[in-house]
């Protein structure tokens, strides 16, 4: 399942926004089942329930709605991260959103070099330090860089042309049931 | 006909351009592109650069890796589509059945076979290509092959794999000169221009006693010292997985990118034995930058360090990605410089070149 | 678009994915919480503020002209929109104009320019998102944590600032950057 980031975006910034003024259950549930990462579900709700017990048993059941909110923004991420259809960030930014969508398809490349790097490091047996991790870092990049340019150059030549956005099925529940849950949270569990 | 400095292609010719690493390759190619200002690229007799058209006249740099601009094949056409229309279905075909499949996910075949379809999409009458078969088993190279269009410059020094692919060949050594395609069986012309494609000989030592004892999956591995071990198979049989491994017991280990194993300013700091650099011919070397030196040099430094770190065994991923004719006699040097002094070597390799060099061969996969 | 644009725009991408995706390898690295999400760049800032501030400060350097600090604060602010971190994204766009300001008087190169740039992004990054973050949650921090959280990035980022211009100058004499 995909959605369209013009959908994500809205719909995601209503549940945070009602999370904040309300305690945030709803939003942290219907987040989690939207992403259905089940590991991070159960380690989450590991976190509210230790929240929930240790609070009380401190009077200070006032400060939950924190740990739910905090939740529901984790989960707001998780959604953002892996179920938006990038190139649809066009849709939004138009050719401005371009460095966007090509930002978003190195992402895993960095964090890969990232390990490695540090791997590597571990290999030779030296200590970690900024400097000595940045320099073969900036090397890469540059290099990225450089041949980035030369892509760039080739394949996205002519005028950009804009599309409005299409819309699937997903794209229609999901909006409509940010606006359930949402509009929920605000008559029944403030 | 596209010109660009004294290299012509005509429609429907398949060219190669053929020179070591560091003769001027990529920058001649980069120039092709408008992205230097000289040599300057003519097409149909117009200044190519003047009104740059890359719907006639295209490249595929030598990294896919750095040339996506989309996580899948599907994702990047759909971005390209956006400024000009293009033949998606060449593409689609291309890529098969992993037309959505992420790009880190794709073999080191399949990978190129994305930024190719890419370019091959805006249909250019010309398309230039930089080192395509860097890292190929020979069924990436076929899959890349396969999918080359008609008209072509292909700058490289795997001079094997496109013996049966061009129909001239350009050589870059002090200026750039056409040579009879005969060349390319020419051993000695191959040696004496930095190319691969000849036989490379290694001096054989009695071997020591066994200094190592691995279990590699599921096949059990011995390492002699001064022997030179390859473990072969093709891209995806966990040839890295296996050196990765041997890391963890101790097995000095040199991985595919050098420049991501530098961490320090200069080779002699890298190296930190003035013994190992008189070894491995790099004092003149020692207060250079590591990034700034050839493939060959940097996989010399690596050697150097391997040597000084005292590890009874070094174990190589993949070394002779990269290299041209010079490296790779530099390399096999190195090999006997490690051999003699009771070092044991393993190479993860699917090069047959350096497999010719081993003294023993463990198949994976 | 003209290739100096060009060459601006995919310099200013490239730099900017990737600290945002160090920031992210360190922070998986260290096993914090939500897959280097909101809480682990929320709650440990100090990993910001080392090896991706130095990528973010070299990257002045190697784009090295007007627009550069911006656009990249820009896209930074863009990347973590998508991952749904508003106040991260806000804080890098104060960075970028921050920078952009700073730098248009003093220059992208040289000790002085380098330091105070560098400062600026860290030191901005560093107190903006805290503040904004504990904002995001509800909480309000006191003017007196406040201060003290400021004089601490601004000071650790002034160090890696001289770092940075060390690298930067390394790169250039030593012919890595052209």
């Amino acid at each position: 399942m995909k959605l369209n980031f013009a959908v994500v975006l809205p719909a995601l910034i209503l549940i945070s926004a009602t999370a904040a003024l309300t305690n945030g259950v709803l939003q942290m549930g219907f987040t989690a089942l939207v992403h259905r990462k089940w590991r991070v579900i159960v380690i989450e709700a590991a976190v509210v329930a230790a929240s929930f017990i240790v609070l009380s048993n401190f009077h200070r059941l006032y400060l939950f709605p924190f740990a739910t909110r905090i939740m529901t923004y984790v989960n707001s991420y998780l959604i953002a991260s892996e179920l938006v259809d990038r190139p649809t960030v066009l849709d939004v930014f138009g050719e401005r959103g371009v460095p966007l969508v090509i930002a978003l398809a190195y992402y895993p490349t960095f964090i890969s070099v990232g390990r490695e790097l540090i791997e590597n490091l571990k290999v030779r047996g030296l200590k970690f330090s900024p400097s000595k991790v940045v320099l073969p870092l900036l090397v890469f990049t540059i290099k990225v860089a450089n041949e980035l340019e030369a892509a760039y150059t080739v394949k996205l030549y002519g005028k950009f042309r804009r599309t409005l956005p299409k819309l699937g099925l997903w794209d229609y529940l999901f909006v409509l049931s940010s606006v359930v849950v949402s509009c929920l949270s605000l008559v029944i569990l403030r | 006909m596209f010109v660009v400095g004294d290299i012509e292609i005509e429609r429907g010719e398949r060219v190669a351009l053929l020179g070591r690493s560091g003769s001027g390759k990529t920058t001649l190619i980069r120039a092709a592109i408008c992205l230097r200002d000289s040599p300057k690229p003519f097409l149909d007799g117009r200044d190519f650069c003047a009104d740059p058209d890359y719907s006639k006249v295209s490249a595929v740099m030598q990294e896919p890796s750095w040339q996506v601009l989309a996580e899948t094949s599907e994702e990047e056409l759909s971005l390209i589509s956006r400024y000009h229309d293009g033949n998606i279905s060449l593409a689609r075909e291309l890529m098969g059945p992993y037309f959505s499949t992420p790009f880190m996910k794709l073999s080191d075949g399949y990978k190129r076979r994305f930024v190719l379809s890419s370019v091959l999409v805006g249909g250019p009458e010309y398309l230039l290509l930089d080192e395509p078969f860097s890292n190929l088993d020979s069924e990436g190279v076929k899959l890349v092959s396969d999918a080359l269009p008609h008209t072509y410059l292909m700058a490289e020094h795997r001079v094997p794999e496109l013996r049966s692919m061009v129909d001239r060949v350009y050589v870059i050594s002090s200026g750039v000169r056409e040579v009879n395609k005969d060349k390319l069986w020419d051993e000695d012309f191959l040696r004496s221009h930095g190319l691969r494609g000849f036989k490379i000989w290694r001096e054989r030592r009695r071997l020591g006693e066994t200094i190592l004892r691995a279990d590699i999956k599921g096949i059990s591995v011995e390492v002699r010292r001064g022997e030179v071990l390859c473990l072969v198979g093709s891209n995806g049989s966990g040839k890295t997985t296996a050196i990765k491994q041997l890391s963890k017991r101790g097995v000095r280990a040199v991985f595919q990118n050098p420049d991501l194993q530098f961490f320090l300013k200069t080779v002699g700091e890298e190296v930190n034995s003035s013994e190992a650099l008189s070894l491995f011919n790099l004092v003149h070397l020692k207060d250079r930058s590591p990034y700034t030196l050839s493939y060959g040099e940097k996989m010399r430094v690596l050697m150097a360090s391997a040597i000084a770190s005292g590890s009874k065994v070094v174990a190589f991923d993949e070394p002779s990605t990269g290299m041209d004719g010079d490296s790779l006699i530099s390399f096999v040097r190195a090999l006997e410089l490690l051999s003699e002094d009771g070092r044991g070597i393993v190479i993860a390799t699917h090069d047959r070149d350096v497999v010719e060099v081993c003294d023993s061969v463990v198949k994976l996969g | 678009m003209k290739r100096e644009t060009r060459r601006l725009v995919v310099y200013s991408t490239v730099f900017s994915i990737a600290s945002f995706g160090v920031a992210a390898a360190m922070s998986l690295s260290a096993g914090l919480f939500a897959v280097g999400g909101p809480v682990g760049v929320f709650l440990d800032p100090v990993i910001n503020l080392t090896v991706p501030l130095l990528l973010i400060s070299i990257g002045f350097q190697v784009i090295n002209s007007k627009g550069g600090p911006l656009l990249m604060g820009l896209i930074s602010a863009a990347l973590f929109a998508v991952a749904f971190l508003p106040f991260l994204a806000l804080t890098n766009v104060v960075v970028g104009l921050a920078v952009e300001g700073s730098s248009r008087i003093l220059g992208y190169r040289g000790m002085r320019a380098v330091v105070v740039n560098t400062a600026l992004a860290g030191g901005l990054e560093g107190i903006v998102s805290v503040l904004l973050g504990a904002l995001f949650v509800g909480y309000l921090i006191n003017a007196t944590l406040a201060l003290i959280f400021t004089v601490a990035y601004f000071a650790e980022s002034s160090v890696i600032g001289i770092m940075s211009q060390s690298l930067g100058s390394y790169l250039l004499k030593s012919g890595v950057l052209k």
